[in-house]
């Protein structure tokens, strides 16, 4: 792992303005993401995991905007780190970071290829926007792509058309879109979801290889469990558009601290906290996107409330101990004290 | 592959064609009373009635026998090509349908151009600014072009007309000094300086009514991933929206020629009818009234034979353009 | 790794659950018209809508003069504005209109209506004057307003046509014509598409097949000329009322076909469904089935498509009425009141057009209203 991350999320803000008040989908998100390390980033749906990414490839749409924050990206190693923010979203520079060292792949690969454009056609489109390549270059490259990621006879399905593939296929060219120009770092929007599970299997395992092989840093953002057990180095949990925990992959499941996390686990099978019988709920409901919780937006479904703390103020992110930080009051000693006095 | 599905398709088009000739046949002959019985009246007031022409006529027409054999020789006539004459003006109904058909088509053709060439630009504008005034004012002029019929347009068009250009006459296609004249390069000169009335008239509802279509289909494919997915391979926003969204959206309306073509021809008959253009709509009104059984039903059914042909030839074009659709699957 | 068993952390959202907790409760009808509400531009049309039909169909009470009477004196008669002032021998001010002085031009010998600025002549309201019969039951002379004609005050706000008819009233009288048609024509449609699309997709097989090949061809016809065709079949020595109704079957039956064909994909779907499956397993009876438990999912997209329908077959009826083909006078159509629009009427006497502007405020606020009604019945829309 180099010493300087490549993409650092600093504070970062998004808000949608509707007819009824702004939404607050990302409200003060930071992380940073290092070169061979994934970086998983876990919550419900809604918690604004999928909006922190889009931000950083300037993929808000209006009427979503990034409100605040800084988006540090270092395209070289060594090289100073550029704030994204500081470019518009459709800017020249931002154009070429978008899709070049910076790429994402999505959910649901079964609409992410246009259905009148051959798959040859999405290949060639970013081969021709970020590198200098001729026609027949491309077309190798192309090819070569194809084959990188698994798919069999790739000068034939060059031609074809996306809905002549399977969803695993397309997720497959998918990645050969987002890593055809080498990308420094890779955001994977649940990229498993929707998928059955041998191909989810197959999918994982093709983008850790190619993560060995290309030095990348992934952001991975999921849902499920299991799949940050397997494949993440570190995992941020969010929960409404903050994030409320960081730690490492072994400490998350071993050791998790805040409550919303321990909840999240209970509720999982198969993990060490949920022991015999039946499985435990989250109790309560998500608030509306336009609800104010007052203090911790938790402490509503929170087994650990306290009174007159919870709800009075919001916690920071700080660290528990030398592996885990944590956004929760109950590892704050002083606002505990406050507390029980 | 291809021509079997066409084969198929026309196949199928031989018994619904036959079905529609017996009903528009039948249509055309309902009114009670002929065009013999309008005759001899018409003698009658005249002086004297011509026994011999009318025996003619009712020999040649088959007036004495019932529909159904009246109809019977119409619609062989008809596949023979033979479509009989018209009762009124003893001219060949071919000859009538050669003389009309070219304007109409002219004028459909140029319709279908200039609505195109205002709806895609704007339809698209529309969509990408949804919700913004631009797209308010849009919606409203819109859906107020598709509020007005037609013949308003043409009247109020007609009125302006008169008050600011008074020596252009916007009805008829061809001015009074070459009515009669042979075709020359001067007279197809002043055909176009005509032919842009009727366009304009005709292409108003139709921009406003295919500005709405085109504006919900790519509002609909631009919330499809794959344009997310386009603009995060770094691509410029504009060229995204018209590589991709424009590409899936504009399918209907290429697929769309073939149905056009029908319904514009029958669209332009009320215009023709006011501006008094020499095509087929104002012959097909006068045929009709005056029960001229063998031009009207030729005119409407020929008429109705463009519509399935269109309508064969937007599915074709469909599949070619949209390669999801494939020829006799489903 | 991914163990099939393992659920995803996602919670079932019911992010809106609090906000909005009579969602869960109300039925799709009331979801719709919620949904509608917030499409303002759509709503407020409705209501113009709605007032529209309400004038119109009291006409007898607000019109100041039988569509058909002629006045002589008056030919083609400028609209007399309406003003709001002090009229001699009131004390309150109130409406009034200035009157007219004809004379006839010395060189043309043509008619000259000369504006009277000085005096006015006030509106009377609730005068009594030609009888009409108040539900078709009870008889009565009142109307909203007029003049006193036996003084021989006229107002015609919107002028007169060539026959000296009032123009104010022909709108009306045409407007309860042409309103009304839309509606009738757009029940025959209902019934014809829900029943013969419901049998047609509920039950399949032959019958199907050959609803199906009708729709076709009906559908594969081109319009307007079929029309035509159909208008110029109705006899000349039919009466007014019986060329009405043929009118409005000839509007109706092509009309019917689309709502056919939806309303059978909707039934073949919906067929299968679980819910279906389990109300026969029930016990239910098919006709249960069909009304209690299908329909009312597709009921606010028929609604919706309905009232598309409506403001077609007003303007269809209009077209074919201007050519001549559709409703004759006595009866008043908007479309016929349009006979007398042509360049060289319209030229002089640009209030002929008054009923085109009925026209397109009628469709325009339809369309707004069902282009509403659509968006509001898709239950996918937010």
């Amino acid at each position: 792992m180099s010493k300087d991350p490549i993409l650092k999320l600093e504070n970062v803000h998004v808000k949608y303005d509707t007819d009824d008040g702004a939404v607050h989908a990302v409200r003060g998100v930071t992380y940073d993401v290092y070169e061979d390390e994934t970086l998983a980033i876990v919550g419900e749906s809604g918690c604004g995991k999928s909006q922190s990414s889009y931000a950083a490839m300037g993929l808000i749409q209006p009427p979503g905007r990034v409100s605040e924050g800084k988006i540090w990206f270092r395209n070289k190693d060594g090289e100073k780190a550029i704030n994204l923010l500081d470019f518009h979203k459709d800017s020249k520079e931002m154009r070429s970071i978008r899709g070049g060292p910076l790429a994402m792949i999505f959910q649901e690969p079964m609409t992410a290829l246009s259905p009148v454009h051959r798959i040859g056609q999405h290949l060639d489109e970013v081969l021709k926007l970020h590198t200098d390549l001729d026609k027949k270059q491309r077309f190798d490259r192309a090819c070569e792509l194809l084959t990188q990621v698994g798919i069999p006879d790739a000068a034939k399905r060059y031609k074809q058309y996306s809905f002549e593939f399977s969803g695993g296929m397309r997720q497959r060219i998918m990645i050969a879109i987002a890593l055809a120009c080498n990308p420094r770092l890779l955001i994977a929007d649940e990229p498993t979801t929707g998928l059955d599970v041998t191909i989810q299997n197959q999918i994982l395992e093709l983008m850790a290889s190619l993560q060995e092989k290309h030095h990348m840093g992934v952001v991975l953002i999921t849902h499920d469990l299991a799949v940050v057990a397997e494949n993440a180095d570190r995992v941020a949990v969010m929960y409404l558009g903050r994030i409320v925990e960081t730690t490492d992959v072994h400490t998350l499941f071993e050791a998790p601290k805040h409550p919303y996390t321990v909840a999240l686990l209970k509720s999982v099978v198969g993990s060490p906290l949920t022991g015999e019988g039946r499985l435990q709920a989250i109790r309560g409901t998500v608030p509306g996107p336009l609800d104010v919780v007052p203090g911790c937006p938790f402490h509503p479904r929170c087994d650990k409330y306290m009174p007159g703390v919870c709800d009075q103020e919001l916690p920071t992110l700080e660290a528990v101990n030398e592996k885990t930080c944590a956004a929760c009051f109950l590892y704050q000693n002083r606002k505990k004290e406050e507390a029980s006095s | 592959m291809m021509l079997r599905y066409i084969f198929q398709r026309l196949m199928i088009a031989i018994p619904t064609l036959l079905a529609i000739s017996f009903v528009v046949f039948f249509l055309i002959q309902l009114p009670p009373g002929s065009f013999l019985d309008a005759k001899i009246a018409a003698m009658e007031l005249e002086g004297g009635v011509d026994m011999a022409e009318i025996e003619t006529l009712k020999n040649t027409y088959h007036f004495d026998r019932p529909m159904i054999v009246q109809y019977y020789y119409w619609i062989t006539g008809f596949v023979t090509g033979d479509m009989g004459k018209s009762f009124e003006t003893d001219v060949e109904v071919t000859r009538t349908l050669a003389e009309l058909v070219p304007v109409t088509a002219a004028i459909s053709l140029f319709t279908i151009f200039f609505t195109w060439s205002l709806a895609i630009p704007f339809g698209i504008t529309a969509a990408v600014k949804r919700n913004t005034p631009l797209d308010y004012l849009l919606t409203f002029v819109g859906l107020t072009a598709m509020a007005t019929p037609a013949f308003i347009i043409a009247l109020i068009f007609q009125v302006v007309m008169q008050s600011i250009w008074p020596q252009f006459d916007p009805t008829g296609l061809i001015s009074r000094e070459y009515a009669n004249a042979p075709w020359s390069l001067a007279k197809f000169a002043d055909l176009l300086k005509h032919l842009w009335v009727p366009v304009f008239i005709l292409g108003v509802g139709g921009t406003a009514g295919m500005i709405r279509i085109l504006r919900a289909n790519v509002i609909d494919e631009l919330k499809k991933q794959y344009v997310l997915c386009a603009r995060a391979r770094g691509m410029h926003p504009v060229k995204v929206i018209l590589k991709y969204p424009v590409r899936v959206a504009i399918n209907p309306l290429v697929s769309g020629i073939g149905s056009i073509l029908p319904s514009i021809i029958s669209g332009s008959m009320i215009i023709s009818i006011v501006l008094g253009l020499p095509t087929l709509g104002p012959r097909v009104l006068q045929a009709l009234m005056s029960q001229d059984t063998y031009l009207a039903a030729s005119c409407v059914f020929i008429q109705c034979v463009l519509a399935v042909v269109g309508i064969l030839i937007s599915d074709l074009l469909l599949a070619v353009v949209d390669p999801r659709i494939k020829f006799g699957g489903k | 790794m991914t163990d099939p068993s393992s659920p995803a952390v996602d919670l079932p959202s019911e992010e809106k659950g609090k906000t909005e907790a009579g969602v869960y409760e109300a039925n799709q009808f009331k979801l719709m018209m919620r949904r509608f509400r917030k499409h303002r531009a759509a709503y407020w049309c409705a209501h113009i809508v709605l007032l529209l039909y309400i004038v119109c169909l009291s006409c007898n009470f607000i019109a100041p003069y039988d569509p058909a009477k002629i006045h002589e004196d008056w030919v083609n008669v400028p609209p007399q504005g309406l003003r709001f002032g002090k009229v001699d021998g009131f004390t309150l001010p109130r409406l009034y209109v200035h009157p007219y002085d004809l004379q006839i031009h010395p060189v043309t010998l043509r008619r000259v209506y000369q504006v009277d600025h000085e005096s006015r002549v006030p509106l009377r309201f609730f005068v009594k004057g030609r009888s009409w019969k108040w539900m078709g039951i009870i008889p009565t002379t009142r109307h909203l307003f007029g003049v006193d004609e036996e003084a021989g005050e006229t107002c015609f706000l919107l002028g007169t046509g060539g026959l000296g008819q009032d123009g104010f009233s022909r709108i009306l009288y045409g407007g309860r014509i042409s309103l009304l048609l839309g509606l009738t024509g757009v029940s025959i449609t209902f019934v014809l598409g829900i029943m013969l699309g419901g049998v047609s997709g509920y039950y399949g097989g032959i019958l199907d097949l050959a609803i199906q090949r009708v729709v076709e061809i009906l559908q594969s016809v081109p319009k307007i000329p079929i029309w035509l065709a159909m208008a110029a079949a109705i006899p000349k020595s039919w009466s007014s009322l019986q060329v009405y109704f043929a009118m409005t079957l000839i509007l109706a039956c092509i009309g019917w076909t689309g709502l056919c064909r939806v309303v059978r994909g909707k039934m073949l779907s919906l067929r299968e469904e679980d819910y279906a499956r389990a109300a026969s397993l029930a016990g239910a009876t098919e006709s249960r089935i069909i009304f209690v438990h299908l329909v009312p999912n597709f009921m606010s997209h028929i609604v919706a498509s309905l009232s598309l329908a409506v403001p077609g077959m007003i303007l269809a009826e209009t077209s074919l009425s201007f050519l001549g083909l559709g409703l004759r006078p006595p009866i008043v159509s908007w479309g016929v009141l349009l006979q007398e629009a042509t360049v060289d009427s319209i030229v002089n006497q640009t209030w002929l057009l008054l009923p085109a502007l009925a026209v397109i405020l009628t469709v325009l606020s339809m369309n707004f209203m069902g282009d509403g009604l659509r968006d509001a019945a898709d239950p996918y829309a937010d």
